[in-house]
């Protein structure tokens, strides 16, 4: 029977073995999901449903599972299943089910009937009788006996309640108690990942097929962890820090709806939303991406709304404001991201010559509107209201030429007023520019165009107090402005310190010198730097750096110890990355006549690009969180009142000595705070009430290191296209 | 040189039969002499290799090869795989430097200067002496920078920021010269409209061509070509015949091939390395094909060993 099943190629029908198999696998998973729900405290176990025990549902649920995988091995051995077991599960499985067997066994004996040391002798004695069976017995039975036996006597012990949520497991010699709330999902998770990994063994049949089907399974469950425990820990502190971070935020409706909007216009242009078109995991993206739409959508109208009827929405001392203002600088963002994306389909180029008048018209008023902006700034005066009606008027007359040109032509020649007539998409793109140049006059001279109930103004649409101020005192409104300057300006002065260094180096390791004694000793040592503690690069800092320059801790000697700390990653990653980039391209530019450094220059290092800042954001996500060495370096006080000036303090002095032109800058000189360095005053401050600020710092790191990780990751995307596409 | 053969492909029966005439006096003359006759022709030699040797560590690849490459020709070199062919090529514009492990010994000359003298600028050579490689190898960049890399990087066309800013940007020469070498690769009528697109989206055939493209755009003297048209359709392998045919009126070709029909149709000289690194025959293509002095080369060429 297993041999006619062999030579069929195509599986035509799902067999109901095949059906149930699938729904053991199911239910694993399901099982898998809840017990780490149960861990991360989403799911009650301690409690009663419906007056049952939480642990009672789960102790059905396993032993049901355990019984169900038992019954697919004897299916497939005795009933009318078709499968093509191999003649045994293999080494692997039997040592793992010993093992496992053994523990159990082992800790059962020793710890709930208690019969001394014994108990481990008989344990290793079952062990390897079961790891024995699992070999010897054909791979269908020995895949699923072991295991079902397993997990049917876990499901036992929970139903039983010999462990229940409140028992609790003291192993001797220790103070740790390991609870039964915890003992219960974690032995869940072990079982079903057992079981999942039998029932999709079985679903293909065994074999080589149901193997692979296996371990698929297997892996994607332990992927489904990792991911949880990432997800996990964001969702903690932001489920802590969001309220204290939002606190007392006020936003204009109208800065709002442009944001939302352009988040919408980005994803739809650059995301599929379709879940028809698209297939296998494509089809989940475009579902969560329809699913998004949709919200900011719904948002977006939400807040068109708010403007329409006039009411401010307030709510946990979040207010928004029933205005269609619009910041400045929210404006230009907005407007840069639609701008970029209409890149290409935002283009018309005319064939006629009214077309292309028409289109120099538009360029003209532009221009001229341009031109009133940079004349204000020049002359501090604002001319606006001249200026919008000049360019109104141009716009207006262009737009009525173009009109009556397209009227006034015989029909004969109607086949071409696409060529006098703008596309939408054009237009739409002079309007954002149009919008661009307002925001970008607004921004820099600080006259604000539009009414008071609906325009351009320079700043107040956005008030976010935490983010914009420093802390005002204990119990007054936290705020972590200076602290998230500062980490800014230490990674930015770290990166750019380190990354021109590490590519250098890795350049001259990679390309000019010999394989030698010499480059592997520098291999070595940067692995070895790599993993120095980070407090013994602050002590290095502290002891070196900082007499060298002013001798008090400061933002600058931050940035140089922590741009030493990045340095080996950098150097590590970029050397790795120009190893892989093949000699063929050195040689085809060689035999071109083309000079080494040209080629490493042109070649060699855009090729290594990307693995560069893969380094980058490795590390960046390291030093970014780094307190130790700040204690040191920076030392300023946690709660500064102020933030460093570094961008308005750049003094550049041209003078009669060499190197003529001096540049300094006193901010950079001061000592000054950092989130992780204010979060940990926070944490040792120990007040109670401030508990909230220290999840908010928390989350504002997070943050900002998010921040530079998609910063990272969008350059390297640029840089992969540009060397794949 | 009274009696040389003409490098004309119409050479006349006379002078063919001169030639077999002083061969055959020249082997009773002398035993230990190689199996064939020194191989003159009429003009300046481009390049010259005397007594040339290579070894890959203790491998000797090439042995004693002596050899005169005339002028705006296309010369052949074709033989068994692995018997040193490229290696050949490679010492031609001092490549084998690029292997760690190959040693080459003797001497080469281009236009009469010794190229492994010390003092021999080594990107001046290549600049000269271009390459098409035996496996297509573009840039990962787009088509037109793959094609303007040469010119671009020794400044013959001045492009990017800085040119624009200054108004020297020289878009219109590059878009001609791309242009016009890729019409000679024959490869316009394909890429024409992606120009921007990345040149590893390309098949493998059009790689080649463009490789081809990539070398002819530096405007080299001499074009080595190893097996150029490997990896390409009929159609394309015959616009690229013509294309070597047509490079031959000003540059000179040398080309290796595995196809002895391409070496009989388009080379005007043949070389023929047989396996262990020896050259064991050279002159004439028609008469390396049809009169062949060394039986080892007969049986090669009727393909009776390979
Ligand atoms: N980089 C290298 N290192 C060591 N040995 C090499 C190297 N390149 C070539 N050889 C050896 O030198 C000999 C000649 O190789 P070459 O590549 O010149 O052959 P070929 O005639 O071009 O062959 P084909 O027609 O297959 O391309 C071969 O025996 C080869 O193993
Ligand atoms: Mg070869």
């Amino acid at each position: 029977m297993s041999d006619s099943y062999r030579t069929q190629l195509v599986d035509t029908k799902g067999t109901s073995y095949e059906q149930f198999a699938i729904g053991v696998t199911v239910a694993s998973f399901v099982a898998f999901v809840l017990a780490a729900g149960t861990l991360f405290g989403w799911v009650p176990v301690a409690g009663e449903i419906s007056g049952v025990p939480g642990a009672t549902y789960f102790g059905v649920g396993v032993l049901g599972l355990g019984v169900a995988t038992g019954a697919l091995g004897a299916f497939s051995r005795w009933g009318e299943a078709q499968t093509t077991p191999s003649r045994s599960a293999g080494l692997v499985v039997g040592v793992v089910h010993a093992s496992i067997w053994t523990v159990a066994v082992g800790l059962f004996l020793r710890y709930t009937i208690g019969i001394g040391s014994v108990s481990w002798l008989l344990a290793v004695a079952v062990g390897v009788g079961v790891g024995y069976f699992a070999l010897a017995l054909p791979e269908d039975l020995g895949a699923t006996a072991p295991t079902a036996v397993f997990v049917a006597f876990l499901g036992l012990l929970f139903v039983t309640g010999l462990i229940s949520p409140s028992w609790a497991w003291q192993p001797n010699g220790t103070n740790a108690t390991i609870p039964g709330t915890l003992v219960i999902p974690l032995l869940t998770m072990g079982g079903v990942l057992m079981t999942g990994w039998a029932s999709a063994s079985a679903y293909e049949g065994f074999g080589t097929r149901g193997r692979q089907n296996g371990a698929f399974v297997l892996i994607s469950l332990v992927v489904l962890l990792t991911l949880s425990v990432l997800v996990f820990l964001l969702a903690f502190v932001f489920e802590r820090g969001i309220m204290v971070v939002l606190e007392n935020l006020t936003l204009s409706a109208g800065t709002v709806t442009v944001l939302l909007a352009t988040a919408l216009f980005a994803l739809l242009r650059t995301a599929t939303v379709r879940p028809t078109v698209a297939n296998g995991t494509d089809r989940v993206a475009a579902f969560v991406n329809l699913t998004v739409a949709s919200l900011l959508a719904l948002a977006t109208l939400g807040f068109v709304l708010v403007i329409g009827t006039n009411l401010s929405i307030s709510a946990a001392s979040i207010t928004v404001e029933p205005t269609a203002v619009v910041g400045a600088v929210p404006g230009l963002i907005a407007g840069g991201v639609v701008f970029g994306l209409t890149r290409e389909s935002g283009e018309w180029r005319p064939e006629s010559g009214r077309g292309r008048s028409i289109r120099r018209a538009f360029r003209a008023a532009l221009l001229v509107a341009g031109g009133i902006g940079v004349l204000e700034l020049v002359a501090g005066l604002e001319l606006a209201v001249a200026g919008i009606g000049a360019v109104s008027v141009l716009l207006g007359g262009v737009v009525v030429a173009a009109l009556l040109v397209a009227a006034v032509r015989p029909t004969d020649e109607r086949t071409e007023s696409d060529q006098v007539i703008p596309p939408v998409s054009w237009l739409g793109r002079v309007a954002v520019t149009a919008f661009l140049l307002a925001c970008l006059r607004v921004f820099a001279t600080g006259f604000p165009v539009g009414l008071d109930q609906a325009g351009i103004v320079a700043s107040g649409t956005i008030d976010w107090p935490f983010i914009t101020n420093p802390s005002q005192g204990l119990g007054i409104q936290p705020g972590v402005m200076p602290a998230m300057f500062g980490t800014i300006w230490i990674v930015i002065g770290a990166v750019t310190f380190a990354v021109p260094l590490a590519v250098g180096s890795a350049v001259f390791l990679t390309e000019y010198a010999e394989d030698s004694i010499f480059t592997r000793a520098v291999d070595i040592a940067t692995n070895g730097l790599w993993s120095t503690p980070s407090i013994v690069f602050g002590l290095f800092g502290l002891a070196f750096i900082v007499p060298r320059f002013g001798n008090t801790p400061s933002i600058l000697a931050a940035q140089l110890v922590l741009g030493f700390m990045l340095l080996p990653l950098v150097l590590i990653t970029s050397r790795e990355a120009m190893k892989s980039v093949p000699d063929e391209y050195r040689d085809a530019s060689a035999a071109l006549g083309v000079s080494k450094w040209q080629t490493i220059r042109s070649v060699v290092v855009p090729a290594s690009m990307p693995g560069v800042i893969t380094g980058v954001i490795l590390g960046v996500g390291r030093i970014a969180g780094e307190t130790a060495p700040l204690l040191l370096v920076l030392n300023g006080p946690a709660f500064p009142n102020s933030g460093p000036k570094v961008l308005s303090s750049f003094l550049v002095r041209i003078g009669a000595d060499p190197p003529f032109i001096h540049v300094s800058n006193p901010a950079l000189m001061e000592r000054a705070s950092a989130l992780p360095y204010q979060l940990y005053a926070v944490i040792t401050a120990g007040v109670g009430a401030e508990q909230s600020f220290g999840w908010g710092t928390a989350l504002v790191l997070l943050g900002v290191v998010l921040g530079f990780f998609l910063l990272s990751i969008a350059t390297r995307r640029y840089f992969r296209r540009k060397l794949h596409q | 040189m009274t009696e040389s053969v003409t490098t004309t492909t119409d050479g006349s029966i006379e002078s063919e039969q001169t030639t077999v005439d002083e061969r055959t006096s020249a082997e009773s003359e002398e035993q230990t002499k190689p199996e064939w006759r020194e191989y003159s022709f009429a003009g300046e030699p481009v390049l010259s290799v005397e007594d040339l040797n290579v070894w890959y560590g203790d491998d000797h690849a090439l042995k004693d090869i002596s050899i005169e490459i005339p002028e705006q020709s296309v010369t052949a070199l074709i033989g068994p795989s692995g018997c040193g062919k490229s290696t050949f090529l490679r010492c031609l514009n001092r490549m084998n430097d690029r292997i760690k492990e190959a040693r080459v010994e003797g001497t080469v000359e281009f236009n009469g200067q010794d190229i492994y003298a010390d003092a021999a600028n080594l990107v001046e050579l290549r600049k000269r002496v271009g390459m098409v490689f035996q496996h297509p190898n573009p840039f990962p960049k787009s088509i037109r920078e793959n094609v303007a890399y040469g010119p671009r990087k020794h400044g013959d066309l001045n492009r990017g920021l800085v040119a624009r800013l200054l108004g020297q940007d020289e878009k219109e020469a590059e878009d001609e010269l791309v242009e016009q070498c890729l019409r000679d690769a024959a490869l316009w009528e394909e890429v024409s409209d992606r120009l921007e697109d990345n040149a590893l989206g390309l098949s493998g055939g059009q790689q080649q061509r463009l490789c081809i493209a990539r070398c002819l755009a530096v405007d080299p003297e001499v074009i080595l070509m190893d097996e150029p048209a490997s990896a390409l359709d009929p159609i394309a392998t015959a616009k690229i015949e013509d294309l070597i045919e047509s490079l031959a009126e000003e540059y000179t070709v040398v080309i290796v091939t595995h196809n002895m029909q391409q070496a009989a149709r388009i080379s005007d000289q043949t070389a023929v390395f047989l396996t262990g690194g020896e050259l064991v025959e050279y002159g004439d293509t028609d008469q390396v094909f049809e009169n062949p002095q060394s039986q080892r080369v007969e049986d090669y060429i009727t393909g009776k060993f390979g």
